[in-house]
């Protein structure tokens, strides 16, 4: 457990079950409670069962990806639950800006990196846009 | 009389005192010098006509072996053009015309000699009249001759260019002083179908609006910039690559063109050449070839994140499960994944910088502060090497790319601990330079040769290859720095001695203040 005692939740939407589960065993060890997802249509089945505290998502992937999953879920869902891309296009921020996501994470990156990423967009409450 | 030309006179005379009475006659005309002979025979005759030349016969009208009709039979048997006068005492009317008929020149009565210096003068100069008429003949007929000769050689030489012309592959065309299309050769034409311009001749105008010219830069190139038109302004020596949209074929064509002025003898510009050869294959291979490199390391980067993400999972959460052995092992995969890394960002980076797509995503920077993250950054792995980070002021700021900026700073700093004996400092200076931004990097490492200087940021340039100093790399990370920094709207640039150390630095402009 870190800072507080509700475990904070994240929803990874990741296509590549290698990258999905190192994410998933880092989050873990550092005590979040993970849900995953292959793909869009399966990350919009989960949060009709979860409200996660972020979602960390891949962009391109199959049956629907990121910028799809982006679309369809501003419809249904809370703006509030913040949004790290995970890209390994040459300008993640760009992506980022594309879907107004709060912050981006290029692949390949360090496991701290994604820590700090994750910490920083955490959803608190008082939520604050990061990206510009 | 007053000439004083030369005349040596041919006398056929039977009477010694005859001839004589002549040559006084003739002497009395003042030619210097006279010189004759006497002759009165046929043989003779022959004999004197083939021995020298003669400028005048002087004949008898009737001697004992020789008439003056047979004088003017072996005169003209000879086929020589030299004036005959008959001189005679007996000559009647009509035997003197019918010596006139047969080739005799004049006829001077032997009791009329007086008569005799001006029928040769005259005489004289009718032949002269008559030699000069054919020596300007035959020099009109030679020149004639040559004429022909040089009119067959030019249009051989012309056949042959024209062959050669219609042969090469590149697109030639001519203008003339005024700006129409003399020329085109048959690739010229091809490029121009379906359009046929044999009908009516094309203006400049008429070329730039079929072949519609543009910088590679994407910018329509005016009448004015035509190669064509340069070189008819007198601009020799024109090469430049171009795009020409070829408006028949609707397509764009890439192209690397040449012209020149065309001068007359007396340097006068009286036309001017274009030759335009079609690289659009060259230039999509290479197009082709950076795609493929772009997309080969894009697909490197999730295998990568996979090596490295499982390496530092395991350094990072079960260091206590593995032995240390174990944990060297894994922290050499995770430096090799690394360096990996750095590779694929270097193919990435320069086949954005190929495809033109190099994008900078500007903010404001504070190049002290980003100096202090990236040498806090390489001390983690070089702890070997001391390096001091000096700033004048506390904030420089900057407009400027985070990641790009920090990649510039991380190539020159690796570099200068690269080529430094372990220990060195290295001194890092960020300053303000009256309105830039000044970063420079100093080592007192190895330092770079002088003849290898010249090309230290050009593409895979490696100044130490094939030497003891010879670490490896692609010789592609100065060249992105200076395309970065360039970008920036900024310099970079080293001064470096052999055995001493290098100094790297760049400069960037510096933000406006917010007024």
């Amino acid at each position: 457990m870190t800072e507080s005692k509700i475990k904070k939740q994240i929803l990874i939407v990741e296509d590549d079950p290698a990258i999905s589960s190192l994410i998933a065993m880092v989050l873990e060890e550092e005590g979040f409670k993970v849900e995953t997802a292959a793909n869009g249509r399966e990350a919009l089945n989960c949060l009709k069962l979860c409200v996660p505290d972020l979602i960390l998502l891949d962009m391109k992937m199959p049956v629907m990806n990121g910028w799809q999953f982006v679309e369809e879920f501003r419809i249904h869902h809370d703006r509030l639950i913040p949004i790290v891309v995970l890209t390994a296009a040459e300008d993640a921020n760009k992506r980022a800006q594309e879907v107004q996501a709060d912050a981006a994470l290029g692949k390949p990156f360090q496991l701290e990196r994604l820590l700090e990423v994750v910490r920083e967009n955490m959803h608190t409450g008082d939520k604050k846009k990061v990206a510009s | 009389m007053t000439s004083r030309q030369a005349l040596r006179a041919l006398i056929v005379e039977d009477s010694v005192d005859d001839a004589d009475l002549i040559a006084r006659e003739i002497r009395k005309g003042g030619f210097n010098p006279f010189t004759f002979e006497r002759i009165e025979t046929a043989v003779d005759m022959a004999k004197m006509l083939e021995s020298q030349k003669w400028d005048i016969i002087i004949s008898d009208h009737t001697m004992p072996s020789l008439s003056s009709l047979q004088a003017l039979a072996i005169l003209k048997n000879k086929n020589l053009d030299i004036p005959f006068i008959i001189v005679s005492g007996t000559i009647g009317e009509e035997t003197a015309v019918e010596a006139m008929k047969n080739g005799a020149s004049d006829y001077v009565m032997k009791n009329n000699l007086p008569r005799l210096v001006p029928a040769i003068n005259r005489e004289l100069k009718e032949a002269k009249t008559r030699t000069d008429k054919k020596h300007a003949e035959s020099e009109r007929d030679h020149l004639f001759e040559k004429l022909k000769y040089i009119s067959i050689q030019a249009q051989e030489r012309a056949t042959e260019l024209e062959v050669i012309l219609n042969t090469i592959i590149d697109s030639v065309f001519v203008t003339n002083q005024s700006g129409k299309i003399t020329l085109v050769n048959r690739a010229g034409l091809a490029m121009l179908s379906p359009i046929d311009i044999s009908k009516s001749p094309l203006s400049l105008s008429d070329l730039s609006n079929l072949l519609q010219i543009r910088n590679p830069d994407g910018r329509t190139t005016t009448l004015e910039e035509l190669p064509l038109k340069r070189a008819l302004k007198g601009e020799d020596h024109i090469e430049i690559d171009e795009i020409i949209y070829a408006t028949n074929k609707k397509h764009d064509l890439f192209v690397r063109t040449g012209a020149a002025p065309i001068r007359d003898q007396q340097g006068k510009i009286v036309g001017a050449v274009q030759v335009i050869r079609d690289v659009t294959d060259l230039v999509e291979f290479d197009h082709l070839k950076d795609q493929f490199i772009r997309i080969a390391a894009h697909e490197l980067k999730t295998p990568l994140a996979i090596i490295k993400g499982y390496a530092q999972l395991l350094l990072k959460s079960h260091s206590q499960e593995l032995s240390a052995k174990s944990q060297g092992l894994l922290c050499s995969i995770d430096q090799g994944t690394e360096r990996l890394e750095r590779i694929v960002q270097n193919l990435l980076d320069l086949s954005q910088l190929q495809l033109r797509q190099l994008f900078l995503s500007v903010e404001e920077l504070n190049l002290q502060k980003l100096a202090q993250e990236v040498v806090n950054q390489i001390k983690l792995t070089a702890a070997k090497h001391r390096i001091r980070l000096t700033t004048a002021q506390p904030g420089i700021f900057i407009l400027g790319d985070y990641n790009r900026i920090r990649q510039v700073l991380m190539t020159l700093l690796n570099n200068a601990i690269r080529f430094s004996p372990e220990g060195r400092e290295i001194q890092l200076d960020v300053t303000r330079q009256s309105d830039v931004a000044q970063v420079s990097v100093k080592d007192q490492g190895i330092g770079i040769p002088q003849e290898k200087q010249g090309g230290i940021f050009e593409l895979f340039y490696q100044a130490h290859s094939s030497t003891a100093h010879d670490f490896g790399g692609m010789g592609v990370e100065l060249y992105i720095a200076r395309e970065i920094i360039v970008q920036h709207g900024g310099k970079i640039g080293f001064k470096s001695e052999l055995g001493k150390g290098s100094v790297f630095w760049f400069q960037i402009p510096l933000m406006r203040k917010k007024s």
